[in-house]
C-alpha cells in the first residue's frame, strides 16, 4: 500500500468517525452546534496532523517523493469527482431554508456535505489507485 | 532490473510501474520514452496498442 493510500484511509475514517460523532451530539444528544463543532475541527485537525506525521515516519522516504504522474490524475480525478458533493449539498440546504426558515437545518446540512465530500474524495483516490486508471 | 529501480529512473513511483506492467495505467509519452531509454530500445518494442 502506498503511503498515500494510507494516508487516504486514515483521513477517511477519521472523518467518518469524527463526523459520526458530531451528528451524534448534536442530533442525537441535542448538543449545540456552536458547542460541537469548533472543538471537534480543532481535534480533526490535530489529529489529522498528527496521522500524518505518524505515517510520515512510518515511510519517510515516499512521503518527501512528490506525486508522480499516476497519482496526480488519480488526486485530480478524485477531487472532481467529489467537487459536485458541496455544491449539491449547499443548494439542498439553501431550498431547505427557504422552505423550512430552518437556519440550522441548513449549516447542518452545508457542514455535511462537505466532510461527505472529504470522505468520498479520500474513498475515490483509494479505489482509483487501486484500479485502471 | 527491479520494478522500484525502474521507478526511480523514470521518475514514477514503484507502485506506479506494477500499473503499468498490469495494464492499470497508460503512461504519458514523455514516461514511455525514459521507460524505452532506460532499456535501450524503441518504444514499440516496450509497448503496444491494440486499437483499430
Amino acid at each position: 500500500m502506498t503511503f498515500r493510500e494510507r494516508s487516504a484511509w486514515v483521513m477517511s475514517c477519521m472523518l467518518i468517525l469524527v463526523g459520526g460523532f458530531y451528528l451524534k451530539l448534536v442530533i442525537g444528544d441535542g448538543v449545540p452546534p456552536s458547542a460541537a463543532a469548533i472543538p471537534l475541527v480543532l481535534f480533526t485537525v490535530v489529529l489529522s496532523i498528527a496521522a500524518q506525521i505518524v505515517l510520515a515516519l512510518m515511510s519517510p522516504r515516499e512521503t518527501s517523493t512528490p506525486a508522480d504522474e499516476r497519482e496526480r490524475l488519480v488526486i485530480d480525478k478524485a477531487a472532481h469527482f467529489s467537487s459536485y458533493v458541496l455544491p449539491t449539498g449547499v443548494v439542498a440546504g439553501l431550498g431547505w431554508f427557504m422552505a423550512s426558515q430552518d437556519g440550522m437545518a441548513l449549516f447542518h446540512i452545508a457542514l455535511t456535505s462537505l466532510v461527505v465530500g472529504q470522505i468520498i474524495e479520500y474513498g475515490m483516490q483509494i479505489f482509483l489507485l487501486r484500479s485502471k486508471v | 532490473m527491479s520494478q522500484a529501480a525502474l521507478g526511480e529512473a523514470v521518475g514514477v513511483t514503484r507502485h506506479t510501474i506494477i500499473a503499468i506492467e498490469q495494464a492499470r495505467y497508460s503512461p504519458s509519452l514523455e514516461t514511455s520514452f525514459r521507460i524505452a531509454r532506460v532499456f535501450n530500445v524503441g518504444l514499440e518494442d516496450v509497448f503496444g496498442w491494440e486499437g483499430d
